[in-house]
């Protein structure tokens, strides 16, 4: 049973008629978790963003995209709008721009809980509170009542693991998640999304440039190009033998740079323990 | 918040001590020697330099400059500017009422300019692009463009004179603002709904209004944010722009003959009568630092960093 069914996604720019995704299909399967790699402006965050429905004005996009059988794109505003968070949860790439600067962190946590769920305020604590621990944030109630510039990227991207966890979504899209984070940080948050599918069972589209954690995380990749997928496959076959020269140029040129970052990566492993 | 509006205010003495004193030795600039000026402004047929000296000592100006300047500041404090050189009566009492009026005129201009600019920005804001955006844009740009005294003269002429509806000058009634609050106002909230609109823009295309839809808030919570961290800039313009206001309705005045600040200003240039237009310039000043200071104020209440980082 395919959770989600993207078939011919087409996005465009309105106003010149370009074209920036063509003709894109593909299908996520229960628990499955899906990367996309490609170089900027390939059409990732666009596909996304077409998933959820979020386009800015001016950019249009047809095709179907169905969760769980049903069409999203025959959905009112109101209904969309529904299952954002709650079915189809998205976790942004820069953790220190995702939340509102004038609140506490806490507030947008019992704001988003409190659109989907009809717990009582302490309940709702209580469940960020229990998913805060468990991506490593030890002071739940201390993060909660801070405002976004006075936590760091990698603690408000747990942040938003944490608030996936009690969402517990059906699909969780994840648009570069770890690029603005340094080696060390991005590791540990990497770390988080593996557990977080270990303990969700949820389907993951997982965007990204860097195929290190791509390899670690995804079971199947897609290779986006100028809005177009040239390669789609289990992510082991991938690695070992891509078809498409582009595809086989992304890993070539990841094999030199990820011989500093497993370097990297081994010594906070030891250090961990 | 107590303790950061407590350190704001205190930051606001040694900066008024500079003011003044700056205010104080601006004088001393000046080309012409006041005592001359006194002189010609009494009708004192020959001035002889011992006239001079007499009148320099008179007015107290072979003291030491800063004991000038502490007595000066003591007679400012209880409003005591000094005599006009001209007129002979008290500043205060020629200064104090055109102030009065000045400020009406500011505080009522300044009260539509925030209600305008906030509306026109954030409708044009959340419209952008479409027509209500463009007609709003390209009616206030023409507005804007029109310099004041044109505008002051076709609004008198249709308004006043052709229709007869409201004074041509002066401030017998209530009828009385309506024509220079218009023109004060046409001036500014093109400016400042600008403004308004564009940091509503950058708000509405930031990563927190995104990653709110995502998690499926509402369209309307969503813009009460938007317009909440937006009032952060538009608190500090606004709190500069009434001072502004205060200090350059001198044309408008002109224009409708309001007995203000601006009127009593320029005469008192063309007289170089020093003590009202120094009197004029402190006032000004000090009024650019309570509102600055109230702005600040303000803008800590809704914006937390400004208020933790101090």
């Amino acid at each position: 049973m395919n959770v989600l069914e993207v078939e011919h996604l087409n996005v465009w720019e309105e106003r010149s008629g370009r074209n920036l995704v063509r003709d894109s299909s593909f299908r996520l399967a229960q628990g499955e978790c899906l990367a996309i790699v490609g170089e900027s402006g390939s059409g990732k965050s666009l596909t996304c963003k077409s998933i959820m429905r979020l386009n800015r004005n001016g950019i249009r996009h047809s095709g179907r995209i169905a969760l769980n059988g049903e069409d999203l794109s025959i959905l009112s505003d109101k209904a969309m709008r529904r299952y954002r968070g709650r079915r189809l949860c998205m976790i942004m790439q820069n953790g220190m721009s995702a939340f509102d600067p004038s609140r506490p962190i806490g507030a947008h946590l019992q704001e988003t809980l409190g659109i989907h769920y009809d717990w009582s305020r302490a309940e709702r604590e209580a469940k960020l509170a229990a998913a805060m621990i468990a991506v490593g944030l030890r002071e739940p109630a201390a993060v909660m009542s801070r405002y976004p510039f006075e936590l760091s990227g990698g603690m408000l991207q747990r942040v938003m693991i944490a608030l996936a966890l009690v969402l517990e979504p059906d699909v969780i899209i994840a648009d570069e998640p770890t690029t603005a984070l340094d080696a060390v940080t991005a590791y540990e948050v990497v770390e988080q999304f593996v557990r977080l599918r270990e303990r969700l069972r949820s389907a993951m589209i997982f965007v990204s440039h860097d195929l290190g954690v791509v390899r670690r995380i995804a079971d199947n990749v897609l290779v986006m190009k100028d809005g177009e997928i040239v390669e789609q496959g289990a992510a082991r076959e991938i690695f070992s033998g891509a078809r498409h020269p582009y595809t086989r140029y992304l890993v070539s040129s990841k094999e030199t740079l990820s011989r500093h970052y497993k370097w990297l990566m081994g010594g906070v492993d030891v250090a961990q323990g | 918040m107590l303790g950061y509006a407590f350190r704001r205010i205190v930051l606001v003495v040694p900066l008024l001590f500079v003011i003044s004193f700056l205010t104080f030795i601006l004088n001393g600039l000046s080309p012409m020697d006041p005592a001359e000026v006194v002189l010609h402004a009494q009708g004192v047929p020959v001035i002889t330099d011992e006239l001079i000296a007499e009148t320099r000592s008179d007015l107290g100006m072979d003291r030491p400059l800063l004991v000038r300047y502490g007595d000066w500041l003591i007679t400012c404090l209880q409003l005591d500017f000094g005599i006009s050189f001209i007129t002979g009566d008290p500043v205060w009492s020629l200064l104090g009422p055109a102030l009065l009026n000045t400020l009406k005129l500011t505080l009522v201009s300044s009260f539509f300019i925030i209600l305008l600019s906030i509306a026109l920005g954030v409708v044009c804001a959340l419209k952008e692009g479409k027509w209500p955006d463009l007609s709003i844009r390209s009616i206030s740009f023409l507005l804007t463009s029109m310099p004041v005294y044109w505008l002051a003269a076709l609004l008198i002429g249709y308004f006043s004179v052709k229709l007869d509806l409201l004074p041509t000058s002066g401030m017998n009634s209530l009828g009385s603002y309506v024509l220079p609050v218009a023109v004060i106002v046409v001036g500014y909230v093109g400016i400042y709904f600008r403004i308004i609109r564009s940091s509503m823009l950058s708000n509405l295309n930031a990563d927190y209004v995104l990653y709110g839809r995502a998690c499926g808030m509402t369209e309307r919570s969503l813009i009460l944010k938007v317009l909440r961290n937006s009032l952060q800039v538009a608190v500090s313009v606004f709190g500069m722009a009434i001072p502004i206001v205060l200090g350059s309705t001198v044309v408008v005045e002109n224009m409708f003959a309001w007995p203000g600040l601006g009127t009593l200003t320029v005469n008192s240039i063309l007289g170089r009568d020093f003590p009202i237009i120094q009197a004029y310039v402190l006032v000004l000043a000090v009024a650019f630092v309570l509102f600055n200071t109230v702005s600040d104020l303000l803008n800590a209440a809704v914006n937390p960093r400004l208020r933790k980082e101090f």
